[in-house]
């Protein structure tokens, strides 16, 4: 049978991570094409501070006027795209730095995995901030510090996988017939590898999405663009008075991150089929 | 009795009520507690005049002389009455008798002499500003001092508040403070010893400050409260709600979110009121690089005030808390302010056509240039306005980029490195256009490294002569005509973009009486403020 096929098969047997998918795909899909559905710019003054949902704007203003529905559909981009970017960021350098480390061994396993645990001793989220404030909030800085917090666990997952897969028969032989590293670490190990991988990765996505929504709330976002954590932040001030302000934007990450998770679990089901058996 | 008549009678006894509250007698007794946000570094503002030091160091210590009203009107303090010479150049001031320290020992004239010699003047940050032109301070006797100055200065009579020149005890220092010169670094400043109403009883550093009646306070029967406290309270949503729970009576100078100051303001038992700061005179506006094109340019930066929508930057990023700007006075000012002035205009259209003229003609995508912006990283509000007038700027095509940076960093791009395009900023007209306006805009304070001074790069000789003539100018007709050229050149060449007269919102509740009295009322020492 097509392996993809297979694939798809045993993900679709876990109903949750399809309603996770299909969420996933709504929020994207409303990130994509709602600026050009909607297009109300999320800074532009359109009516009084503070109205409630059911107006003339959808979801109402925020304390400053602005249209809450446009800041969601806005900051659906910046959210998403900076937790698309930075994990996959993180997992690139991650695999990398773990797929040498677990191959090679030695002196240069134990570089890398001193540098790895050099960053996992500090909290992360402390260090996006530092690293933010550091190197003022621009969606690219902010990206950066926030693949630099999470690198560390995808490396030490490649590491293990590596570690595990490189003194078996296949790999042996393949150092017999004379393959060089590069070729064994790529085409031989790193797709039997990959599996776990990817499950870390995609719920790293949610993890990114919420860290970049906490910097936001701190006022560490990009001032320039609109994010749904900078929507609570916000909103913060007036939570007294306006809880609906904080609570859609909320509600957005709530959906966005618990879907990323289903989907995660999902592909962790179908990628890793003995797991879920025993 | 029915609903109505109940009403009425409810009514009548609300009129009876409001009729007695004035007659009312002081009640004696009593805490006060406020919060404020940071809290004090020091409990005197030779250390530094930041507002929270000030709060409480006005409390504390006293000068020579107290104000009331708006337009403060110098009353006898510490100088029981005083004289000034036909020319302006000699104040002789006689002292009250009977003045003790919290410590008890009498208060004399070496102390007054000593510290405006040796402190004020090095070490308050307006310092020099007030008694620079001063030649010699005499003590012919332990309750007279006179003042001698090299030239008038029409301010003079307004330089003895006590957060401006706070009188020290010259025994407080030890003698290796006064000779290291360690005046700012001095015992004193962390444990304090004055003549004023209050003493310190204790200070937790992160929680509270209490501060205790002085026995021997020279005003008989005051003050009336027994204890003013500070309660530390850093977030604001959380010092709103102690005020609203009644754990604390007062939020002064806007301590609270302008979202929670109108909404307590709205409720019986709380008054949120906008008087008592005309002293102070906080203004607001778009400090601009001078140095460079576009920026260097009058008409862009015209264009640039004519698309900003003050009114509605007021009402709505700032809750109403302040007044569209109309120039470098604020209109509270009863004195030097130009009565004829309006707000700076808002006219769209006359911007683009402005800049059209001028030459920066809109591009493909109808932009015409890019700038950026910083702005003062004091809070939320802040950012909001940078927002706004981002947006402002879009519709006349003027495309800007938003940067942030910490107080640090802020300080540094302005004021060292002078590399920026545009930011907010607000500073004091305090009591004298000549304190608080000069040094933004004459020529002689652009200073690398100094804050607050003149960081635009704006250079006029003919405002530059009306300062100095202003300084030298006895108030009076004379002086307020140089006053009113001064707002006429600054309105027109615009070398900041004014924005908004800052309106500082103090909120408290009911029960407090008295706190408004003159026109820096929260740096007033509440010796005639009560409680029920």
């Amino acid at each position: 049978m097509n392996p993809l096929r297979a694939f798809w098969r045993r993900f679709r047997n876990n109903r949750a991570a399809v309603g996770g998918l299909v969420a996933l795909a709504a929020v994207v899909a409303l990130a994509i094409a709602g600026p050009m559905l909607y297009p109300v710019d999320p800074f532009d003054m359109v009516g009084q501070p503070s109205v409630p949902p059911g107006g003339e704007q959808v979801l109402g203003t925020d304390v400053a006027g602005r249209d809450v529905l446009a800041g969601l559909i806005h900051g659906g981009r910046v959210s998403l795209l900076i937790g698309f970017m930075a994990s996959l960021a993180a997992t690139l350098v991650g695999l990398v730095l773990g797929a040498v480390a677990g191959y090679y061994g030695g002196r240069i396993d134990d570089l890398i995995m001193r540098t790895t645990e050099f960053f996992l001793t500090i909290p992360s989220f402390v260090l996006a901030v530092v690293l933010v404030a550091i190197f003022s909030p621009t969606i690219l800085n902010i990206t950066v510090a926030i693949a630099v917090v999470s690198w560390p666990s995808v490396a030490r997952l490649a590491r293990a996988e590596f570690l595990a897969h490189r003194d078996r028969e296949y790999v042996q032989g393949c150092r017999a017939i004379g393959m060089p590293d590069r070729e064994i670490i790529l085409l031989q190990i790193l797709p039997n590898a990959l599996p776990p991988v990817i499950v870390v990765s995609s719920l790293m996505v949610a993890t990114a999405i919420l860290t970049e929504s906490g910097l936001s709330f701190l006022g560490l976002g990009d001032p320039n663009q609109v994010s749904w954590g900078y929507m609570i932040g916000v909103a913060r001030s007036v939570l007294r008075t306006a809880w609906w302000m904080a609570a859609i934007p909320g509600a957005m990450i709530v959906v966005t991150v618990l879907a990323i998770n289903l989907v995660g679990e999902g592909l962790n089901d179908a990628l890793n089929p003995r797991l879920k058996q025993r | 009795m029915t609903p109505r008549n109940l009403s009425r009678a409810l009514a009548v006894a609300a009129i009876a009520v409001g009729v007695a509250v004035p007659a009312a007698a002081q009640k004696k007794g009593g805490t006060l507690t406020y919060t404020f946000h940071p809290e004090p570094t020091a409990m005197s503002t030779i250390s530094t005049t930041a507002v929270p030091v000030s709060l409480v160091a006005s409390k504390i210590y006293e000068s020579l002389l107290e104000y009331e009203g708006p337009g403060l009107k110098p009353l006898p303090g510490l100088a029981e009455s005083w004289t000034v010479s036909k020319d302006n150049l000699v104040y002789t001031f006689k002292l009250r008798k009977g003045v003790t320290w919290h410590d008890g020992k009498p208060f004399t004239s070496a102390d007054v002499k000593f510290s405006i010699e040796k402190v004020v003047t090095p070490f308050h940050s307006r310092g020099k500003t007030y008694f620079g032109e001063v030649s010699a301070i005499d003590t012919p006797d332990p309750l007279t001092v006179v003042f001698r100055l090299k030239s008038p200065v029409p301010y003079f009579l307004r330089a003895f508040q006590s957060s401006e020149s706070p009188i020290m005890p010259m025994h407080g220092f030890t003698a290796d403070e006064i000779k290291e010169g360690k005046f700012r670094s001095a015992k004193i400043m962390q444990a304090p010893v004055g003549t004023g109403p209050f003493k310190l009883k204790e200070w937790k550093k992160g929680s509270h400050v209490i501060l205790e009646r002085h026995p021997g306070y020279w005003k008989p029967g005051k003050p009336y409260l027994d204890q003013v406290v500070l309660r530390v309270i850093p977030d604001g949503a959380a010092r709103a709600i102690a005020i609203e729970k009644g754990e604390v009576d007062l939020g002064p100078m806007s301590a609270l979110p302008p979202a929670e100051a109108q909404r307590l303001g709205k409720l019986p038992s709380i008054t949120a009121s906008q008087e008592g700061s005309e002293g102070l005179g906080p203004i607001m506006w778009l400090e601009v690089n001078n140095r460079s094109k576009p920026l260097a340019d009058v008409a862009v930066r015209q264009a640039i005030s004519l698309a900003i929508d003050r009114k509605r930057l007021v009402d709505v990023i700032w809750y109403g808390q302040g007044k569209p700007a109309s120039g470098p006075i604020v209109s509270g000012n009863p004195n030097h302010f130009d009565k004829k002035l309006k707000p700076l205009e808002y006219n769209v259209d006359k911007a683009n056509k402005l800049l059209d003229a001028a030459g920066y003609k809109r591009g493909k995508d109808g932009v015409r240039f890019k700038l950026t912006q910083n702005f003062l990283p004091y809070g939320e509000e802040w950012v909001r306005q940078a927002e706004f007038i981002k947006q402002e700027l879009r519709k006349v095509g003027i495309q800007v980029e938003t940067q942030s940076l910490d107080m640090g960093g802020w300080l540094k791009r302005i004021y060292t490195d002078w590399n920026y395009d545009f930011t907010s900023n607000f500073t004091h007209n305090y009591p004298d256009p000549t304190i608080g306006v000069q040094r933004a805009f004459i020529s002689t304070n652009i200073k690398r490294g100094a804050t607050f001074s003149n960081s635009m790069d704006y250079a006029n000789e003919k405002l530059d002569a009306l300062f100095v003539k202003a300084a030298q100018t006895a108030d009076g007709p004379a002086r307020n005509k140089t006053w009113e050229e001064i707002q006429a050149i600054l309105r027109n060449d615009l070398p900041v973009i004014f924005l908004m007269e800052i309106s500082y919102t103090h909120v408290w509740n009911k029960r407090v009486h008295g706190l408004i009295t003159n026109g820096v009322s929260m740096y007033s020492n509440w010796d005639s403020v009560w409680v029920d």
